[in-house]
């Protein structure tokens, strides 16, 4: 070919177009360099051989509608320029995310079916840093979000969703990781007995009728709740640790003993706790499975109480039975008030497991039990 | 008004055959499932009637059921129970009904929020791990979505409890190490401020054990581990939590506890024991008061071949030992040994030797209280002789001034500065010699850095840049 030649057709080979329709079927066509700053536009036109033509344009993915598909080919025109320095991209891409957090969404979405990496890294930021130091109410504010979560579900932000297996097999790990770590703290101090099958049944009955425990009821519907188990060892660590200190300095085969309180003004009780004394049976708490309840307000404390104590006559003649199995789940029903209550196996499974007798006081005659822990007897 | 409505009739017989037979309470065994729905959704239709005027006449309608429930005789004991126990149930029923309504209403909530959200959960999960914890927790509060996507692994890759330092406690790091899961990276406890009244913290000294859980399984992916004024740390504790940590490069421990007779270093070779890819260690400890012997410091610097920075606050060290130290630590770039009450400066002399190569970059001896004048001099001599040439950062500040050759404090030592700023512009030198209270503009502190003359802050903040220094190093 001639120079002529060449020369005119350069031209026309420089402002070549590709052609891409979007999904309402509007077909727009943008200059090539631009279009191929897009991963997966290049991807189509390389692979498919499409978009050279009217006849052939790209099809984008839903998620692209023309007033982003332009705002994105804006990105890609300025940024696919090569001789720009980096704090001239920065101030552009600054300018560049300003704009409402509704068109915001809509680009890192189309960003990202376009697999335009550094504008969904860019939009991302910008979301996050939008999201960022603000309380729940303004967030649904800002990106118009129902209030859709319970109040339960409000307050505890970091409860786990029971249903996940994953955290109900951790639950179990983690069990077997605590018990490992207690044994092995048991074994430094004291000669220790391990299963409550073991021990006799009247030590036990004597405990329900005799002693003053300092036990903590574990109830409610929620399954293994290890997280707050933790938490409430958490709590009452600081009380537990000093009356640890004491207890490692008994020269005895008492065990040391862990307290674990519902509520706060519980914790003030345990901190009055004296130290253990050899003839109190104290086996270790196994919080295997355990219940635990943080805030139970007073008309459902009042109906714990009464249950408990209706427990506790049931235990007494269904001890014997009991002993001795791995899990017993109890169901009862209490009438008080004219309300009755039915209770059923997948509300309040109890599981009777070891006890913890705390205190030195021995206190004749019945005992009101204002809370019992019940908790798994053996191993998982 | 009162028209009777050909659907009522479904709601009258069901109070009236209760009053009249109380025992039938409990469901009767043949009223199936399908009648009970076929009667609720009658009864919730019934609001759909237009001829009424609507709230008005339900309510009035309810009025006269139950009315009739009120006997116009006293009855006997037996009846007024069993008129106690209809309206209790229906007050039952009526708060089930709004308790159902209420979830109806969120699930649609939900339902519709689901379609409307512009971005797929990859990417509101993308969003969230660029959230600090505090935030994240926040937008996890918002709504069922973002609840879920808030629970991703990825958005507890860097854990910073600091924030909120007061309701943290043991659960919580619990459920958030447990969340992260393989994608643990760093991890920061603690109130940082020790201004903050140490027993409002909630955490124990087992609040990390989560770390170890599983064989170590979310200890062995964690990077960084930061721990600011945790009650009673100390070794015992934290060196099981350590030893799963085989990966850590980065460990600040701030309020260590030790014991009157433990050997500092020793400890400190315990916990990093396991750590053998640290590079940044930074741990400020409280009541060292043990000797220091040369095993331990060489079994410290073995365990920790890659150690690049080094800050040991509160430990007793003496010259010879950080001789050694920056000896042992070859690849050794920062050291901070600032609050050592024996280090005099002698080691400078010993570092001569070493001094053409040294990678040191930064050198922080602040209220070092027996650092001596001379001992300085030396050093600044022989930076000017071309020794330490990385070196960007010297910081001797101190309270008490500088240690003068008769014996007496001086605060304003005679240092070489116009010529360290001629030859080695790009060495910053801190030296205040005033508490922060009586800093005026032209006493004896002075900085320079590239020639200029600026003020640096207390120590807290000198601290903090210098971590900085370390994070963008």
């Amino acid at each position: 070919m001639s120079e002529g030649e060449m020369a005119i057709i350069k031209p026309e080979m420089m402002k070549s177009y590709i052609w891409l329709e979007t999904a309402d079927g509007s077909i727009q066509q943008v200059e090539q360099e631009v279009a191929m700053f897009c991963p997966m536009i290049c991807q189509e036109v390389i692979q498919k051989g499409v978009g050279s033509s009217k006849n052939y344009a790209i099809s984008l993915p839903q998620r692209v509608n023309p007033a982003m598909l332009s705002l994105i080919f804006d990105y890609c025109r300025f940024h696919q320029v090569p001789g720009r320095s980096n704090k001239e991209r920065k101030v552009y891409d600054e300018k560049f995310i300003r704009m409402d957090t509704k068109r915001l969404c809509e680009l890192t979405s189309a960003a990202d079916s376009l697999q335009l990496k550094p504008l969904v890294d860019l939009t991302s930021r910008a979301l996050a840093r939008i999201i960022e130091g603000k309380t729940p109410e303004e967030i649904r504010e800002i990106f118009h979000l129902p209030d859709d979560l319970t109040e339960e579900e409000k307050l505890e932000p970091l409860k786990n969703t029971m249903d996940d297996p994953r955290i109900r097999l951790l639950n179990r790990l983690y069990a077997k990781k605590r018990k490992e770590l207690k044994e092995r703290e048991k074994l430094k101090s004291v000669e220790v007995e391990e299963h409550v099958d073991e021990r006799s049944v009247d030590d036990l009955l004597s405990f329900i009728n005799g002693r003053d425990p300092k036990v903590v009821k574990t109830s409610k519907s929620k399954k293994k709740n290890k997280k707050r188990k933790e938490q409430k060892n958490g709590s009452s660590n600081g009380t537990c640790e000093a009356l640890e200190k004491d207890l490692h300095n008994l020269d005895s085969k008492s065990q040391s003993a862990e307290i674990v309180d519902n509520t706060a003004s519980c914790l003030g009780d345990v901190s009055n706790l004296p130290s253990m004394e050899d003839d109190i049976f104290t086996p270790k708490t196994e919080f295997e499975d355990g219940y635990i309840d943080d805030e139970i307000d007073p008309a459902l404390k009042e109906l714990l109480d009464r249950e408990v104590e209706d427990f506790a006559r049931r235990l007494n003649s269904s001890w014997v039975l009991s002993i001795g199995q791995e899990r017993q789940p109890v169901n009862f029903s209490i009438n008080g008030n004219g309300t009755s209550r039915r209770l059923t196996g997948t509300c309040y499974p109890f599981f009777l497991v070891n006890l913890y007798i705390y205190g030195n006081s021995v206190a004749q005659g019945a005992v009101e039990l204002n809370y019992l822990s019940v908790l798994e007897i053996g191993h998982t | 008004m009162d028209a009777p409505n050909p659907k009522r009739p479904c709601l009258v017989p069901l109070g009236t055959s209760s009053i009249e037979n109380p025992c039938s309470l409990p469901i009767a065994p043949d009223f199936n499932q399908s009648n009970i729905d076929l009667t609720i959704s009658s009864f919730l239709s019934l609001s759909d009637l237009p001829l009424f005027s609507l709230p008005l006449s339900i309510g009035c309608s309810f009025d006269r059921v139950l009315d009739n429930v009120i006997p116009s005789i006293a009855g006997t004991s037996r009846d007024e129970f069993d008129q106690d126990r209809f309206l209790d149930r229906t007050l039952q029923l009526a708060s089930l009904l709004y308790k159902s309504t209420k979830r109806c209403i969120r699930k649609r909530a939900t339902l519709q929020n689901s379609t409307s959200w512009p971005l797929l959960p990859e990417l509101t999960i993308k969003v969230f791990s660029m959230l600090d914890t505090k935030s994240l927790m926040q937008a996890s509060a918002c709504c069922t979505m973002f609840n879920k996507c808030a629970m991703d692994r990825v958005c507890y890759s860097h854990i910073d409890l600091t924030t909120a330092a007061e309701d943290v406690d043991n659960g919580v790091v619990c459920v958030m190490i447990h969340r992260a899961g393989k994608e643990l990276r760093s991890l920061k406890l603690g109130s940082i401020s020790s201004s903050a009244e140490p027993t409002t913290s909630l955490l124990t000294r087992s609040c990390l054990t989560p770390l170890t859980f599983n064989h170590g399984f979310t200890g062995g992916h964690l990077r960084s581990l930061h721990l600011y004024h945790l009650r009673m740390i100390d070794c015992g504790s934290l060196s099981p939590v350590l030893s799963a940590c085989l990966n850590l490069t980065d460990l600040k421990i701030v309020g260590l506890i030790s014991g009157s007779r433990d050997n500092p270093l020793e400890q400190l070779g315990l916990l990093t024991r396991n750590c053998r890819l640290i590079e940044h260690l930074f741990i400020e400890i409280y009541g060292a008061a043990g000797l220091i012997t040369d095993s331990s410091l060489l079994e410290f610097a073995a365990n920790c071949p890659n150690l690049s920075s080094i800050s040991l606050l509160g430990f007793l060290l003496n010259d010879a030992i950080l001789q050694k130290l920056i000896k042992g630590f070859r690849r050794l770039k920062h050291i901070n040994l600032s609050s050592s009450p024996e280090i005099s400066g002698c080691f400078f002399r010993g570092l001569e030797l070493c001094g053409k190569d040294s990678p040191l970059e930064t050198l922080i001896l602040r209220d070092c209280y027996i650092l001596k004048e001379s001992e300085v001099l030396l050093f600044l001599n022989s930076l000017l002789a071309g020794d330490f040439k990385y070196i960007r950062l010297i910081d001797v500040s101190n309270v008490d001034g500088l240690v003068c050759d008769g014996g007496n404090r001086t605060f304003e030592p005679r240092f070489p500065i116009e010529e360290l700023k001629k030859q080695r512009s790009n060495v910053t030198f801190v030296a205040i010699f005033e508490s922060q209270s009586s800093l005026s503009s032209s006493s004896s502190g002075e900085v320079y850095s590239d020639g200029t003359s600026s003020w640096t802050s207390n120590y807290n903040s000198a601290e903090e840049e210098h971590d900085n220094d370390l994070d963008s190093v």
